[in-house]
């Protein structure tokens, strides 16, 4: 009896867990073509590689902070994202650091509209934006739609 | 101080009792308790810590935002533990490590649902399902409420 009560509450969180899991199939859809490659009219591959250097800058001043334990950046000609996670015993003073690091950036890079954000979730997010902007060949609207979207998860508060 | 003015009346026979059975009684383990709770607390918390972050790596969900499905999660479990008569093993082994956390309130819902469930659904289940849970609810909000209160009055007008 008391096996069968264990067995039913395994399938039962099994069963609920796996119903909210993304279907693979859909996964793979939105994968489809991918991998083709753009090319220009000539024949010649496109190539849309915007160029990170104001991520990297970004993300190496953040660093030199001693509060903050990894950074990650992303940028367009009009956008900069920064995403950071702050040391664990450091998170009491989250919001301080916060404002901090937003003052710092809005100084040292004026000319972008920043988006920066201590939160975990957009951290992965914007790591994950990084690695696809080496692989998709992504034109720049396209990824400041992201950047767009990143921005908004961000903002929700419910 | 109110035991032993009350002591004072006692005759002295009773006084002598009073201490007689003091010597004797079963102490409460209160160092082990504290640590069942620390340590069955603590785990039903990792729980809850993994749950939010599948949440958050699965679904659009931000450290901000993912405190709502984690905690009906981990309630609707600790419901369903209570149903089958697992929660009330672990609660009695723990104490408090399993009453204080988020769980305990699923489990107080669910048990007092149990207990009057043979006095019918609607004066039965219905009435008496709050009956614990129902004073959780109302200290609840009433202290929410009270917080928001001090955080507005300080932030608005004591320049916090």
């Amino acid at each position: 009896m008391n096996m069968r009560k264990w067995l039913f509450a395994t399938i039962v969180i099994c069963i609920w867990m796996g119903g909210c899991a993304k279907e693979q199939g859909v996964k793979q859809q939105s994968l489809q073509g991918s991998g083709f490659m753009k090319t220009n009219t000539n024949g010649e591959i496109q190539r849309n590689n915007i160029n990170q250097q104001t991520a990297e800058r970004a993300v190496a001043r953040i660093k030199e902070r001693d509060d903050i334990k990894d950074a990650v950046a992303v940028n367009t000609s009009e956008k900069l994202l920064v995403a950071y996670q702050i040391k664990h015993m450091h998170r009491f003073y989250r919001k301080q650091i916060e404002k901090e690091i937003d003052q710092q950036l809005i100084r040292l890079f004026p000319n972008y509209q920043i988006v920066s954000s201590s939160d975990l979730k957009i951290f992965w997010k914007t790591e994950e934006l990084r690695g696809k902007l080496g692989k998709k060949n992504w034109n720049e609207q396209k990824v400041d739609e992201q950047i767009e979207k990143i921005r908004q998860l961000s903002k929700e508060r419910t | 101080m109110m035991a032993n003015e009350k002591r004072k009346k006692l005759t002295p026979t009773q006084q002598e009792y009073h201490l007689f059975e003091k010597e004797r009684e079963t102490k409460r383990p209160v160092v082990k308790n504290c640590i069942r709770a620390f340590f069955v607390g603590g785990v039903i918390c990792t729980i809850g810590q993994a749950i939010s972050y599948f949440y958050m790596y699965f679904f659009d969900f931000t450290e901000q935002t993912v405190g709502n499905p984690t905690v009906a999660t981990m309630i609707f479990l600790s419901m369903i533990f209570t149903g089958l008569g697992v929660y009330d093993r672990i609660a009695q082994f723990a104490g408090a490590g399993s009453a204080v956390p988020v769980t305990g309130f699923g489990n107080a819902v669910i048990s007092a649902a149990i207990e009057h469930r043979t006095e019918g659904f609607v004066l039965g289940v219905g009435s008496n399902m709050f009956k614990l849970a129902g004073s959780v609810i109302l200290f609840g909000t009433f202290a929410a409420f009270v917080v928001a209160l001090i955080k507005t009055i300080a932030t608005q007008w004591g320049g916090l």
